[in-house]
């Protein structure tokens, strides 16, 4: 068997329930430029279908 | 890098929209998504105030910083915690997939899954079948970046009339087990077993804590940089048994071949 590890196991503990919008709730719609510098509102991006909002720690690390 | 593999595996590919937001400045973006061909929103949120108003920035610590190997910078005080936010056609939140290690990312496959669109994923998968269990396991990836998170499913069937043991069991007898025998650098989560229910053998005078029919688990795993193309067997130790006999303790052993693709 391969050691099981995981690193994030080091990291203090963290409740992702209470973290940003609650599963069962209305994601809020944002609206933020693009990389174009358009402006765009979240709702219009997903035009009535589903989505994967991803946040993500810099492009520039 | 999962934004470069969204952008492969679900842009044009399903009817799901992909939406990145980050701190960055519109330049650093705009460059980013040239040279890595992201054409999908990179939404930027300088200074962070949509992202605070959501609820997702994280104080981070001397000990946060420790562990990453960064030097203290002011840009590393107050940072997004990283994840991703799946929405349902009506906008509502399905799913959140966080992972405390900002190094451990969810594969496009997986988001896909848990999003119901399981047709737009290319799986990999293995089935055997011995002594009254038929098991297949298989992942919604045909390659994994390192560090990606991705579940491996297991669906175990027992023939009806039959029945396994899980733990605690007695002597001599062998308990379920479900778990992934593979090179240093992959790591797994053991996975959460049905909890079955209990039967008593008048005539041994024992009781013992069995699972009948089908179920299904998934190993969280994640694959080390250092591991090249890996093949990661998933092994299920069990003994099966109807109302009169027992057939010996056994195991099926089911392969996954998985490319590891270079870090993006």
């Amino acid at each position: 068997m391969s050691l099981q590890f995981d690193p994030g196991q080091k990291l203090r503990p963290i409740d992702f329930d209470s973290v940003g919008p609650a599963v069962g709730s209305q994601f809020p719609d944002i609206e933020l430029p693009d990389q174009n510098g358009s402006v765009r509102s979240l709702k219009a991006i997903r035009g009535g279908g589903p989505a994967m909002i991803v946040v993500f720690r810099s492009a520039d690390w | 890098m999962q934004l470069v593999e969204l952008q492969e595996k679900v842009v044009g590919r399903s009817d799901v929209a992909v939406v990145g937001i980050s701190y960055d400045p519109v330049e650093v973006l705009s460059d980013f998504a040239e040279s890595r061909g992201i054409t999908f929103p990179l939404l930027s949120d300088v200074g962070s105030r949509v992202l605070d108003g959501l609820g997702l920035i994280s104080p981070v610590t001397d000990d946060d910083l420790e562990y990453w190997g960064f030097e203290k910078k002011q840009h590393h005080l107050r940072l997004p915690y990283p994840g991703v936010f799946l929405l349902d056609a009506a906008g509502v939140v399905v799913e959140k997939k966080f992972e405390r290690s900002h190094r451990n990312r969810y594969s496009a496959g997986s988001l896909l899954e848990a999003l119901g669109k399981s047709d737009s994923v290319s799986r990999v998968t293995a089935t055997d079948t011995k002594s009254g269990v038929a098991v297949r396991a298989s992942l919604a990836n045909d390659a994994v970046f390192p560090n990606q998170v991705f579940d491996i499913e297991v669906s175990v069937a027992v023939t009806p009339g039959r029945h396994v043991y899980v733990d605690p069991v007695p002597d001599g007898y062998q308990a379920l087990t479900i778990g992934i025998d593979a090179p240093d650098g992959v790591f797994w989560d053991p996975p959460e077993l049905p909890s079955g229910h209990d039967i008593e053998i008048a005539e041994l005078g024992e009781r013992f804590r069995v699972v009948e029919g089908d179920f299904d688990v998934s190993i969280k795993t994640h694959i080390h940089e250092s591991v090249k193309d890996v093949s990661v067997d998933v092994v299920v130790a069990y003994q099966t048994c109807d109302d009169v006999s027992c057939d010996p303790p056994t195991e099926l052993r089911l392969s996954l071949s998985l490319t590891v693709r270079p870090k993006g």
